[in-house]
């Protein structure tokens, strides 16, 4: 008897079933999954998915409330980047001491949303109001019902990650404008331990993990500033208040994706040399306005960047890992858009910006 | 002699890139202090008005330093195909450009090279190593690419505001754009 092909969804039936006895049977399960995915659920998968948006609920937890300490590894196309982490709970307080271990030395604190960074070459403070707990190991300060609309939530197998069992969650995205996402999870704590982004191959473009992590009992030195005394630093606060409506938009957002900020500033940067030139002569520095829209679906974010087009540049997309960037001409100004989704996405947002004078 | 037209004079070599790595130290910090940030912004103006060639045909009024002066103080002007004066919310405040700094022109460049061959491309700028494991090939139709190397500022700038599952190890770059001084 000929077996037809698998569908692409593996499912737990095709393993188990013994061949010979069944594949009639498999085969008519695979189709009836393929073509009625919500109809013909059976209870056990609904239960499923309900466990694994619990899962990520407990993940958004553990971050704020568990006390842990380790290092993990961020890697992002071909850049990667080893950082220490130190997460402690005070009361109602979280304190969180993040360190970059590669290059200069960079130092954050974290009291709940104000990040301090110590920048010890220059002896300054950089003081930034954060909103919102969406960082490493924490998930994102959405509802993960929410994401369910845009994303299949469900449990994957267990594995060992950097010495804890693990509970694997897939995200698997319902569209092309979005990446997939595997995410491993501590059993016992729920504590984010690995996370990869996939792309529309299936391909992890990229990831971040834990290579050494504990958990419970942080001590409180493991917190505080590794610098004895920052009198005499500089304090700088890096602020940005939210801008009013600029009258730029987006016509064709693609689905799930909300404008979460909209921002204004002004950059000074050097202009582009054409060669290396020996001498390293120095250039001109100019200075611009830059309107910054972010839309984002909960997991991933869409820049939309606007500004007065001055010299000649050049139309063109790029991909660094799972950033894509495209740059293009409208008008008088210039837009770039960027965003850890795949291209299509991209391209839709940057084909459809528009201004409105109000 | 005085000091704050020594610190003036080393302000505009600064901008026009003449001062020497040792120097350069010493008017970062004292471009910190207020006033001679307004310096700083103004010799720019200045030099950027100089050098357009719109400006050729145009005289400038005996009090333009002042008015420009003035002018800086104010919120920039809104981005818009129609010109109108808005306030501005934000108040970021630049120092330690670091993309003026002598040498960064060398990086600049390299950045821009990179872009050009995405095989090479160079990712972060400020920390890190990079692997030369198999890039992603990317899905994208139009070939041209992007020779800009702002890009990375337009990076630092998402990266701040997504809410991507990294961003506790992307912030930290984008947390130190004015700073950093790896570039």
């Amino acid at each position: 008897m000929l077996a037809r092909p698998h569908s692409k969804q593996i499912q737990t039936s095709d393993l188990t079933m013994p061949r010979t006895l069944a594949s009639g049977f498999v085969i008519v399960l695979s189709a009836l999954i393929v073509i009625c995915p919500a109809k013909a659920q059976s209870p056990a998968t609904t239960a499923d998915k309900q466990d694994a948006q619990m899962w990520l609920k407990k993940i958004q937890s553990a971050a704020q409330k568990q006390n842990f300490a380790g290092t993990f590894v961020y890697q992002q196309g071909t850049h990667i980047r080893t950082s220490r982490i130190a997460h402690r709970l005070e009361g109602k307080d979280e304190i969180e001491k993040l360190e970059i271990l590669d290059g200069k030395p960079r130092e954050y604190i974290r009291n709940n949303d104000e990040i301090v960074c110590y920048v010890p070459e220059t002896k300054t403070l950089l003081i930034e109001r954060r909103g919102g707990r969406d960082v490493f190991p924490a998930l994102l300060a959405s509802n993960p019902v929410a994401l369910t609309e845009y994303y299949d939530v469900r449990k994957g197998g267990t594995a060992r990650v950097a010495g804890h069992e693990a509970q694997a969650i897939i995200l698997e995205p319902k569209d092309n404008f979005r990446y997939g996402y595997l995410l491993w999870a501590d059993k016992v704590t729920g504590l984010l331990l690995r996370a990869q982004t996939l792309n529309e191959k299936k391909e992890v473009v990229e990831q971040i993990t834990f290579t050494q992590i504990s958990i419970g009992n942080v001590d409180k030195s493991r917190v505080k500033p590794s610098f004895k005394s920052t009198k005499g630093w500089r304090i700088e606060n890096a602020t940005m208040s939210q801008a009013e409506a600029s009258g730029w938009r987006v016509k064709s957002v693609p689905p799930g994706f909300k404008k979460i900020r909209e921002v204004r500033r002004v950059v000074s940067d050097a202009a582009p040399p054409i060669a290396v030139d020996k001498t390293n002569a120095h250039v001109p520095l100019s200075r611009r306005e830059v309107l910054q829209m972010v839309f984002s679906d909960g997991l991933a974010a869409i820049s939309v960047f606007v500004e007065p087009g001055m010299e000649n540049r050049k139309e063109g997309s790029v991909q660094q890992g799972a950033m894509n960037i495209t740059g293009k001409r409208h008008g008088d100004f210039w837009l770039t858009i960027v965003g850890e989704v795949p291209y299509v996405a991209i391209k839709q947002v940057a084909n459809s910006v528009e201004y409105q004078s109000r | 002699m005085d000091t704050n037209q020594k610190v003036r004079e080393q302000i505009s070599a600064f901008a026009d890139g003449e001062l020497d790595d040792s120097q350069v130290d010493t008017i970062l910090a004292s471009l910190r202090r207020d006033e001679s940030h307004q310096d700083w912004e103004l010799y720019h103006r200045i030099g950027d008005v100089l050098r357009s060639d719109d400006m050729a045909a145009v005289s400038l009024r005996p009090d333009f330093t002042a008015r420009m002066a003035a002018r800086l103080e104010q919120e920039p002007i809104i981005i818009a195909p129609v010109t109108s004066s808005s306030t501005s919310k934000s108040n970021w405040k630049l120092a330690g450009k670091r993309w003026g700094l002598p040498g960064v022109a060398a990086a600049v460049a390299i950045a821009s090279l990179a872009f050009v061959n995405m095989q090479n491309f160079v990712g972060g700028t400020d920390t890190g190593t990079d692997v030369s494991s198999q890039t992603v090939t990317a899905q994208v139709p139009e070939g041209v690419l992007l020779r800009d190397a702002r890009i990375d500022d337009y990076l630092f700038a998402h990266q701040r505001f997504s809410p991507s599952l990294y961003s506790t190890a992307q912030y930290a770059r984008a947390a130190t754009f004015e700073a950093d001084s790896n570039k």
